[in-house]
């Protein structure tokens, strides 16, 4: 009898502690509130719209009165010539940027962890934010500037080394590479900081522990730092694949055109050329839909795995 | 219980609450009601109209719509767009947001996407006389087209009038000095024709051959034409945009290419030997990607094309890199200072030109079998080149409204229509000679206090209703007086291409079929296109696997559609032939 008074006492008193606790976090909820307003709004009202994909979209009826066409608009995407096409040139850019992008802000911030002296840090650190800022608009002209055949180092190096002058943009052979490396150009300095918050909270002890028994830096980066860094890279690199479908449309919108279509043109171009400029955005929803569908199922299948060989994971 | 019962049943205080709480709720309600009651017992309240129209100072009215809305009781609501930028546009309409007057968008499809409303033919009659007086000019084409597919006496759009739109105002253009410099010699230099006010654009209605196009080309790639010293002058001024950058090759191929926007209605397409091609998959196509490439191989086109945008070939011109290319006549006056960094006028600054420089325009070249011609821009008739939509939202009552301002600003007297187009003589434009008798000169932006280009009128969202009487405003004279003479009536309209067929009365399923391929096939010719030219391709050993691919895609289903299209000749006279 004691002892289930005890039990409800006890009981009570957690509850107790937990809404103190809620109430003292209250200020912090209500921060909460406004990104998942905002969530709710961009994120979560939209998935009304995505029944457009199954209609023949009539603006003028908006999207509830507008006729059922059932999977129309799917066939047309299956029986599109460049649907293979397109399939393929996304998953190629994601893979590379997967394999490119995502080791370059781990390596930059191993490279940053390294310099001692602090002004040159975050002097390093804030020249290699920078192009994140800016616009791919704004990146693309410089690109083209910077790499043009007729002015810029393309045209330099080509007068120096007696060679034709490549056009990086119009050549099949250059544009991935190019798309590759301005994109870890332009986010490898941003990405970093991730890593360096994650180097941070490594423990110093471990560091001193490996200097008295004689580690070099390199040492202790390769058996200290990256090993710390791996859950954060785990869950960076499930995140990415979820991902795969995204192939960075606004640096391919800006940097291509049509002579490298062929190794250029993603899923997300050709949906803005045919929704946004065509107008059909039943079609275009049914593209975009077809690529969320395997996003998700690869980010779920990508968690499994994950979860079944290590302990780090999404859920 | 009942309700009353319920309300005794409380507290008088809890129900004085409740009753309270009631009113509240309820007050918007019955603001509103109010609010819309006493409105509708004014009666004098300005009706609101909103159109797609961008006023390029960013304010909200201007002072010619000050004066309409003045004059019609209104209250007109620019929604700040300019039609020609389509991504905007797109979501616009998208949205939900369509306006009560637009222009952009094939009107057809407009009505079948629910995004307009059809004009009752009585109703042009009692609130738009002088739109109809026009229509009549135009009979019977002018009451044919716009005609709702399901009513005769209903249409879908009002017409925009260009008597410009049926001629040829592009023509490829460089310096007589350079020419000279690289020992060209012009034959009959001293009769060319001047066509801009400051005399430093010239029409020299002087045929060559493209043989000898190539060789003016080809010394201006080798020669120095500049004498700057450098080897830096790109021969042909080229960009992405296939209209700016092909047109006299392709003519001088008998190919008639018609730009993206005339494809809902079927357009580009011509005869070849008793048979109809849409252009990019004419035997005649191949012929010109034959040479196009050969251009490219010469160094004669410019490396970048492919990624440069017409605007960037604009700049280049003015850089001085480029040694021939295409320009547009309507720039050479200069009556806008956007035109003045254009070509024509960007191939040489106004001290050069004071210094005896010419810039000429020259017709397009004469091709390998004789054939000499360059695409129309608009692709349509002086009627029907563009159209004004209403909005599917719009009421009997505001149409009316509608109806009455633009008759009398747009297609009414020539006086309101100078002020609707350019503003108020002396504050936001000049005559260039006798007041109301010369072309109104618009001063630069920066002059006027309140802003400027079409700032002061109507606003920048609706293509001009242009006839030949408002030429005289429109353009200097010189220029006015080039497109009179040569560019409509005389040999202008001779060399111009025009579509064989095209469906303006949407009595075919082009419309459609381009909706559902349109892009598909767009692809699969820009891609054929640029990687033809630039040599990726071998263009004799690929062009069937090409054509098959196009017509595998859609385009066969939209040829056959093309050829139920009527004769677009024909059509303009008023006879209707398939």
């Amino acid at each position: 009898m004691a002892s289930a008074i005890d039990q409800r006492a006890l009981a009570e008193r957690q509850r107790g502690e937990k809404w103190r606790k809620a109430r003292r976090m209250a200020p912090l909820y209500v921060f909460l509130l406004f990104p998942m307003t905002a969530v709710f709004i961009f994120h979560y009202i939209p998935i009304y719209g995505v029944q457009i994909a199954f209609k023949e979209f009539q603006i003028g009826r908006g999207i509830w009165a507008s006729p059922w066409a059932g999977f129309l608009q799917f066939e047309m995407l299956f029986s599109n010539p460049f649907f293979g096409r397109i399939m393929r040139n996304t998953v190629i850019l994601s893979l590379l940027r997967i394999g490119f992008a995502v080791p370059a802000p781990l390596l930059l911030a191993l490279l940053i962890n390294e310099v001692s002296r602090m002004p040159v840090k975050r002097t390093i650190q804030s020249i290699s934010y920078l192009p994140h800022f800016m616009s791919w608009v704004v990146l693309s002209g410089m690109l083209f500037e910077v790499l043009s055949p007729q002015r810029g180092l393309v045209a330099l190096s080509a007068n120096l080394f007696g060679t034709p002058a490549v056009n990086l943009f119009t050549d099949e052979a250059f544009f991935r590479p190019l798309l590759v490396t301005s994109d870890i150009w332009k986010e490898a300095g941003w990405g970093a900081i991730i890593y360096l918050a994650a180097i941070a909270s490594i423990d110093p002890e471990l560091y001193e522990a490996s200097s008295i028994d004689g580690a070099n830096r390199l040492q202790r980066a390769w058996h200290i730092t990256i090993p710390s860094l791996v859950p954060v890279l785990t869950i960076l690199l499930l995140l990415r694949i979820g991902n795969i479908m995204e192939a960075g449309f606004d640096q391919v919108l800006n940097l291509y055109s049509p002579p490298v279509y062929e190794v250029g043109d993603i899923i997300d171009t050709y949906e803005y050329r045919v929704g946004l400029i065509d107008r059909r955005y039943d079609f275009s929803t049914a593209v975009g839909l077809f690529k969320n569908g395997i996003g998700l199922a690869l980010l779920l299948g990508v968690n499994v795995v994950v979860r079944r060989y290590s302990d780090y994971g999404l859920w | 219980m009942g309700l009353t019962e319920a309300a005794y049943a409380m507290k008088p205080t809890r129900f004085r609450f409740v009753t309270l709480i009631g009113l509240l709720a309820f007050a918007p309600l019955l603001a509103g009601a109010a609010g819309q009651a006493s409105a509708g017992a004014a009666g004098d309240a300005p009706m609101e109209v909103s159109f797609l129209m961008e006023i390029r100072s960013g304010e909200e009215s201007t002072w010619f719509l000050d004066q309409v809305e003045e004059k019609f009781n209104v209250r007109i609501v620019p929604n700040g767009v300019y039609h020609g930028d389509k991504e905007k546009v797109s979501l616009l309409l998208a949205t939900g947001e369509c306006p009560d007057l637009f222009c952009p968008g094939d009107p057809y499809d407009n009505l079948a996407q629910g995004l307009t409303r059809t004009i009752p033919v009585e109703m042009l009659h009692e609130h738009a006389p002088q739109y109809t007086k026009l229509l009549n000019d135009y009979y019977p084409v002018g009451w044919l087209l716009g005609q709702s597919p399901d009513d005769p006496d209903e249409y879908v759009a009002l017409h925009m009038i260009g008597e410009n739109a049926d001629t040829l105002l592009t023509y490829a253009t460089f310096r007589s000095d350079w020419a000279e410099n690289v020992g060209f010699t012009v034959p009959n230099l001293d009769q060319a024709m001047q066509v801009d006010p400051i005399g430093r654009v010239f029409y020299l209605d002087e045929d060559f051959t493209l043989d000898q196009f190539d060789a003016l080309l080809k010394a201006f790639r080798d020669q120095d034409p500049d004498g700057n010293g450098k080897n830096d002058t790109i021969p042909w001024g080229s960009s992405n945009n296939i209209f700016w950058t092909w047109s006299p090759l392709l003519g001088a191929y008998g190919v008639h290419y018609a730009p993206n926007w005339a494809r809902p209605a079927g357009g580009g397409n011509s005869l070849v030997d008793g048979e109809l091609y849409f252009w990019a998959v004419s035997p005649r196509y191949r012929d010109f990607l034959l040479h196009a490439n050969e251009w490219w191989n010469e160094g004669l086109l410019d490396s970048e094309f492919a990624s440069l945008s017409v605007g960037k070939y604009w700049e280049k011109v003015g850089q001085g890199i480029i040694g021939a290319g295409m320009s547009s006549a309507w720039y050479a006056g200069g009556q806008n200072e956007r035109f003045w960094s254009r070509p024509p006028n960007a191939f040489a600054t106004e001290e050069e030109a004071a210094a005896g420089v010419k810039v000429l325009m020259v017709p397009p070249p004469i091709g390998p079998t004789g054939i000499q011609g360059s695409p129309s821009g608009k692709d349509t008739g002086n009627i029907g080149a563009s159209y004004m939509n209403i909005g599917a939202k719009v009421s009997d009552e505001k149409l009316a409204k509608i109806l009455q301002v633009l008759d009398w600003a747009r297609y009414g007297d020539d006086r309101v229509w100078v002020q609707a187009e350019f503003g108020q003589p002396g504050v936001h434009f000049d005559w260039q000679g006798e007041e109301w008798n010369s072309a109104a000169m618009l001063r630069p932006m920066a002059e006027v206090a309140e802003g400027n280009y079409q700032v002061g009128g109507w606003g920048e969202s609706y293509p001009g209703v242009q006839t030949r009487t408002r030429f005289k405003y429109l353009l200097p004279f010189q220029l006015a007086s080039f497109l009179e003479n040569y560019a409509i009536d005389g040999r202008g309209r001779e060399l111009q291409t025009n579509s064989y067929k095209m469906d303006w009365l949407a009595e075919t399923r082009v419309g459609e079929l381009n909706r559902r391929y349109g892009d598909t096939l767009t692809t699969i010719e820009d891609e054929f296109l640029y990687k033809a030219v630039m040599g990726q391709v071998d263009i004799e050993s690929e062009w069937d696997a090409y054509v098959k691919k196009w017509l595998d895609a859609g385009g066969q289903e939209w040829m056959d559609e093309m050829k139920k299209m009527p004769i677009r000749a024909e059509f303009l006279k008023g006879n209707i032939v398939y």
